[in-house]
């Protein structure tokens, strides 16, 4: 099997899911699929230096990360600019108008990148705090206080919802 | 609790369809990005340089040697200082040199300058003369040399099957020739399979891979020391300085006098590569991987990473210049023209040497190889 044979077993495999990530991080379909036509991008020219292809979607999803929060840092995309609070919400009659998802959405992309990305590998992607670590090419504390702030931000957004977020990974062990 | 959140991000990511990236533009995004090496991301003119001398090129005879009749100055240009070439001129420090033909890649080694022109050429420039000494058939030329060295390496691909040639730059000859364990076909480039590919040189070691795997060959004996045999291609080996050798191992960067005894180096990366590149300093006690901000890593794995101002986007090593100092390559977000800094390991403080340093095709840093692809 040639090379790109291998990749094109790859990114027919794995596009989806890698596109699903990447929308998740940045709220936008448009530049998910910008983002994740770079990570492919990177991932094909570090195909010969892949010694496990298997490590190929891990490589692939480090890319995705820390060139979605490479991005935000560059080039300030974001139309919604992260901040260190959020603005108070579910509280109310706000629940009539707004359901209660849309409002974690909205609070969720409202979150700094590296927030956004903590939480979007560890809770939709369902790796490790190692994994996760990894990928975002940080320290496992650096996790734990990205996690833990992020859920801190949400918790304080959803107001009176507040206790449908975890309460466990509040706690920063560094 | 957490289900809430869970459900909320699957319930989303599912709500959203994605076409199949398209495989061809990938592929030749993905070709291109192999041939780009450290910094290849470059654009913009020549800033103006105070030059304290503007001089012209020697011709180059039939025979190789300088055209005594055209009346050109023969031009000595400094060593142990910045370089870099843009189009046909090579720059060291205030002096520049027109050869009169694009350079395509150079190296600087300690009597002078080894370049790779347009048209495939090898050019030995020492004490102002210009001679042809080989040939680089391919389209992606690499030199190798070595800060404390007169040797240069290449892979001659013009005869029959590769052949590895070790110019002797203070010598003025060639001093080793080999192809004893190449054959007919071998790719030259990092990323093919089984290639015969230049890996470094270090001292009076040459260090490359051929069907053995990757090898030491002493310039001076001939004598030949296999030290990997499972090297598969040109990214197996990423540099040797002062006899340790830096692999690119399954924990990324391993560093070690030999294969077996090569520890990876902490934090520079994992094993599934992002930065799988890069250089040791002359001593080898730091490594700068290649990477998209300025990175310097001591061999325990002691962040060193010099500062530089935060407007630039790209920054990284592409030479040392001593042991405690290191050559940077950076670009600004608005500004497409490359500068280079000098910065220091000691202080972490960077100073200015090239404002603006030539547009992408142009500009080439003493690498040895063509950046831009």
């Amino acid at each position: 099997m040639t090379r790109r044979d291998e990749f094109a077993e790859f990114v027919t495999g794995r596009s989806g899911a890698l596109h699903r990530a990447a929308y998740l991080m940045v709220g936008d379909r448009a530049l998910a699929q910008d983002l994740v036509q770079e990570a492919l991008v990177k991932t094909y020219a570090a195909w010969p230096r892949l010694r496990d292809k298997g490590n190929a979607e891990a490589y692939c999803r480090k890319a995705i990360t820390t060139t979605a929060i490479s991005w935000f840092r560059r080039k300030s995309w974001s139309h919604e600019r992260p901040s260190e609070s959020l603005p108070s919400g579910a509280d109310g009659g706000h629940a009539d108008s707004v359901t209660q998802s849309q409002w974690l959405w909205e609070g969720l992309q409202q979150l700094p990148p590296r927030q956004r990305a903590a939480i979007v590998l560890r809770y939709y992607e369902d790796l490790t705090e190692v994994q996760t670590a990894e990928a975002m090419g940080c320290a496992v504390g650096t996790v734990k206080s990205q996690v833990s702030a992020g859920i801190a931000k949400l918790r304080e957004h959803l107001g009176d919802d507040a206790d449908l977020l975890p309460l466990t990974d509040l706690v920063v062990n560094r | 609790m957490t289900e809430k959140l869970r459900d909320l991000l699957h319930d989303r990511a599912a709500d959203v369809d994605f076409p199949t990236p398209d495989l061809d533009v990938l592929v030749r995004a993905g070709d291109r990005r192999v041939r780009r090496r450290r910094g290849a991301v470059l654009g913009g003119s020549l800033a103006a340089l105070a030059v304290a001398a503007a001089l012209v090129a020697p011709v180059l005879t039939d025979d190789g040697s300088p055209d005594a009749a055209s009346g050109r100055d023969a031009v000595t240009l400094p060593l142990d200082i910045v370089s870099w070439a843009d189009g046909s001129v090579l720059h060291a420090g205030p002096a520049e040199l027109d050869l009169g033909v694009t350079i395509r890649a150079f190296v600087q080694t300690t009597v002078g300058y080894v370049v790779v022109d347009a048209d495939g050429r090898v050019l030995s420039l020492v004490d102002g003369e210009t001679t042809e000494v080989g040939s680089i058939e391919s389209g992606r030329p690499r030199l190798v040399g070595d800060h404390d060295s007169a040797l240069v390496g290449w892979v001659d691909s013009s005869g029959e099957r590769p052949t590895f040639v070790v110019l002797d730059q203070a010598a003025d000859k060639v001093a080793l020739e080999d192809s004893s364990a190449t054959e007919a076909g071998m790719g030259d480039l990092a990323d093919e399979s089984d290639p015969a590919y230049f890996y470094a040189i270090d001292g009076e070691t040459a260090y490359w891979r051929d069907q053995r795997g990757a090898v030491a060959v002493s310039v001076v004996t001939g004598e030949v020391d296999v030290i990997d045999a499972d090297a598969r291609n040109g990214f197996d080996l990423i540099d040797v300085q002062d006899g340790v050798l830096a692999f690119y191992g399954a924990q990324g960067v391993e560093v070690g006098e030999t294969r077996a005894s090569a520890r990876p180096l902490r934090d520079v990366l994992d094993g599934n590569v992002l930065e799988s590149n890069g250089v040791l300093s002359p001593l080898a006690t730091m490594f700068a991987p290649d990477s998209e901000q300025v990175r310097v890593v001591g061999r325990n794995g002691t962040p060193l990473a010099p500062s530089l101002p935060t407007s630039y986007f790209f920054s990284t090593v592409y030479e040392w210049a001593d042991d405690e100092t290191v050559r940077v390559i950076a670009l600004e977000a608005d500004d497409p023209s490359a500068d280079l800094f000098s910065c220091s390991i000691l202080t972490s403080g960077c100073t200015l040497l090239i404002d603006g340093a030539g547009a992408e095709g142009e500009l080439q840093l003493p690498t040895g190889e063509t950046l831009g692809g």
